[in-house]
């Protein structure tokens, strides 16, 4: 695992270096709160930091009070101290400091204290993971879809680059839970998903949208590649039919396809309402089909405010 | 050669410091002679903050000594740069200044114990 190490004293900080390397950490070093607290912001940046009270600059304290606020993955910190005045302590907790080693560190000590928090860490991840993914189809659930179809929106706003959005809908999917049975309808759901999946590319966004609807984000894909994308969708997830323990069915999909090169002008509800639309099209066309919506014009408030941006 | 400390106690724990070291005589060498170098540097770094009177630096400066030292288990050396750094804390330079001649003392028998530790582990 990843472990930062923050102390101004080389002595104190060469000894900490090498008791984690021993104990099979990676370790990454520096002197003082600035450095470690660039580091600790880094979206790969290390999880578990070892961090000195005491440091020029930033001190330990408020390295961790400036972690504290920023978004992104937990940060397990462990505070160095060679104070012991209840006061200090109260600091250091105020602060939201997880644990505290005293100087000079007992090895024993600073093992076991890294493992209650990896633990920590894995109960994060694991949470995190829960609130972001469908159980069922193990792709996005409709939270983290929306989430990610707005951070891609205002970053091809921001460079000008198209966005398109896809709805997609399993044709007759009330036929096969009432055919097979919901366990049935499940595995349709399961195997959809994954073939979906493989037809994206690894940035592409896939999430479960609701009940048999899925929400395709695709940053960078202008709308003659957005309809390609969309008939692989549909060739792929019928290409052969999904085998349900005995009897197979084949599945099919509509499509509602939305593609813009202004994505500062539309808000994401406003590019999803007319995915629907177009999705609600490809169904009373005959389903198995995309059709493509058809923007409004954007609001003068909303050109205003992509002006002002 | 025999080591003429001043004060009963040794100038660190040995047992106690290789426990820490997990007996690794290599990470010790490492460790001194990164002491060699950046004690000295601290030392100044700590005279220089009496001299100028800077009540803060005494403080921050004696803290890094005793936190160097106490990778060595050199509780005497540990105590004496403490006694430093709470008179810097409270902005009593003039008492800071009287325990500095201790520390510098203890740093210097700290030194040689070490050098000599090195020499001759202790089997």
């Amino acid at each position: 695992m990843k472990v930062l190490v923050a102390d101004d004293d080389p002595i104190s900080r060469l000894l900490l270096e090498r008791t984690l390397v021993k104990l099979g950490h990676d370790v990454v070093a520096v002197a003082d709160g600035q450095q470690a607290q660039a580091l600790l912001a880094a979206s790969d940046g290390p999880q578990l930091a070892v961090l000195d009270w005491m440091m020029p600059g930033l001190d330990g304290i408020e390295v961790c009070r400036i972690v504290r606020k920023q978004a992104g993955p937990y940060v397990y910190v462990i505070l160095l101290t060679a104070r012991d005045r209840r006061e200090d302590l109260l600091v250091a907790l105020e602060a939201e400091v997880d644990e505290f080693l005293t100087k000079p560190v007992d090895p024993v000590e600073l093992r076991a204290r890294l493992r209650s928090g990896q633990r920590v860490l894995n109960l994060q991840e694991a949470l995190r993971r829960e609130a972001m993914y469908d159980r069922l189809t193990a792709i996005k659930n409709r939270g983290a879809i929306l989430d990610q179809l707005e951070t891609e929106r205002r970053r091809m706003a921001r460079t000008n680059r198209p966005l398109s959005v896809l709805l997609l809908d399993i044709d007759h999917f009330k036929r096969v839970n009432d055919t097979f049975g919901h366990l049935a309808g499940d595995v349709v759901l399961r195997e959809s998903a994954t073939r979906f999946r493989d037809t994206l590319r690894d940035y592409d966004g896939l999430g479960r949208y609701g009940g048999e609807e899925f929400l395709v984000v695709l940053p960078e894909c202008d709308r003659e590649h957005a309809l390609e994308v969309a008939g692989r969708l549909r060739s792929h997830v019928s290409a052969e039919p999904v085998f349900l323990g005995g009897p197979k069915t084949t599945v099919t999909i509509s499509i509602g396809v939305v593609s813009t090169t202004q994505a500062g002008l539309y808000d994401s509800t406003a590019l999803i309402n007319a995915a629907d639309l177009a999705l609600y099209q490809a169904k009373t066309n005959g389903r198995n089909r995309a059709e493509e919506a058809v923007l409004d014009a954007p609001s003068a408030q909303a050109i205003h405010g992509s002006l002002a941006s | 050669m025999s080591l003429n400390t001043t004060g009963v106690q040794p100038p660190f724990n040995a047992e106690e410091m290789l426990e820490r070291l997990g007996g690794d005589m290599e990470l010790l060498q490492d460790l001194v002679n990164l002491y060699d170098v950046d004690g000295r540097q601290m030392l100044s770094d700590l005279q220089a903050a009496l001299d100028g009177g800077d009540a803060q630096g005494v403080e921050r400066s004696a803290h890094r000594i005793r936190g160097s030292v106490a990778s060595f288990s050199a509780g005497h050396a540990a105590a004496a740069a403490w006694a430093v750094e709470e008179f810097g804390r409270d902005g009593k330079l003039e008492e800071a200044r009287a325990a500095f001649g201790v520390l510098d003392e203890a740093l210097a028998a700290l030194n040689l114990a070490l050098h000599h530790y090195l020499e001759h582990p202790a089997p």
